[in-house]
């Protein structure tokens, strides 16, 4: 194994750690931890077997296991601030709704 | 006009950090005997609300700043609670003539549009550059594409609505976004309208607290988000 593939390996562990934590504090739903763990989980398989990816990129005619990864990973963040956006703007409706029922009251 | 018909006339006035001039604004509406001027603070960090008060107009007031669109549907909200039959939507930064409210509200009472809007190009600018002329130009053009709707003005605060139209229209967008949307909210609840000529005055204090060109290009952005979420 490869110096990158032990430190990579190491920080993903430490995510991996982390979620489960912030998970049994109750600040994140099972939904979600699953989600989050499963693509950490499928990022450790990668990074200890990176023919693995290329096996795989190569079935969907992709060159390399590493385009395959940055294509995903791109799919996925964009997927994330998606998600983001939506909640915010339902954020700030919630948000809207509060003060402006505060500064009616009296009416 | 009537004792009777000013008395169901409401001028809603958002307003964030405009201790410096609202005093002013208020001052020349009552001159024109208007008595329901209701002024939303949106969250001002200065003393507006203290103005307003001192002034006797009508005070809500946002417990954080939420935006231009935002205060607007606040006082809407007011007037629906309040029975208003014509509202007035008015700006804060004194670039308004008081005097220009009569004839915005002339072919609402005579029961021929569900709005007016305030039209700067129809009508006078004074003191305006060249590059917010450009903006306000290149928003016509945008509204154009985008909503198919053809004005001389889109952004202009300055608007009448009659009770229909106050029943209709439910701004969600917060900030200075909600322009675009009042437009697209008249076209698709089929509402009458007509543009009036009216006078804006720019002062430098006016100049410093518009839009910047930046703030235009966010508004696009908003504006293009919504359209394609």
């Amino acid at each position: 194994m490869l110096a990158s593939q032990y430190i990579l390996s190491a920080l993903i562990f430490l995510i991996i750690i982390k979620t489960a934590q912030t998970f049994l504090t109750k600040k994140m739903p099972l939904g979600f931890t699953l989600l989050w763990l499963s693509i950490w989980v499928v990022g450790l398989i990668v990074i200890l077997d990176p023919h693995l990816l290329t096996s795989f990129a190569n079935l969907l005619k992709i060159g390399r296991g590493v385009d395959l990864a940055v294509y995903v990973s791109i799919i996925v963040i964009f997927f994330f601030i998606y998600q983001m956006f939506v909640k915010i703007i339902m954020m700030e409706e919630k948000i809207t709704r509060i003060v402006r029922k505060e500064a009616l009251k009296d009416i | 006009m009537k004792q009777s018909a000013l008395k169901k006339i409401y001028i809603v006035i958002p307003a964030y950090n405009e201790s410096k001039v609202i005093g002013s604004v208020i001052s020349e509406l009552q001159k024109e005997e208007y008595k329901n001027i209701v002024v939303i603070d949106d969250g001002s960090k200065d003393n507006t609300s203290r103005v307003v008060k001192e002034k006797k107009a009508i005070l809500l007031r946002h417990c954080i700043n939420l935006g231009q669109g935002a205060a607007l549907q606040t006082g809407f909200e007011y007037c629906k609670k309040t029975g208003a039959e014509v509202v007035v939507t008015y700006d804060a930064d004194g670039q308004f003539s008081a005097k220009d409210i009569k004839k915005m509200i002339l072919p609402i009472v005579q029961n021929k549009v569900d709005i007016t809007l305030g039209s700067r190009f129809l009508g006078n600018t004074i003191n305006l550059s060249f590059i917010r002329k450009t903006l306000l130009k290149a928003g016509i053009i945008f509204t154009w594409i985008f909503s198919g709707i053809k004005l001389t003005d889109t952004h202009n605060g300055f608007r009448v609505l009659n009770k229909k139209a106050l029943q209709k229209i439910y701004i969600t967008h917060n900030g200075m976004a909600h322009a675009s949307e009042i437009i697209d909210q008249i076209i698709r609840n089929k509402l009458s309208y007509v543009e009036v000529p009216v006078t804006v005055t720019y002062s430098d204090y006016s100049k410093r607290k518009g839009q910047s060109g930046l703030n235009s290009l966010r508004i696009v952005g908003q504006l293009l988000i919504q359209r394609f979420s």
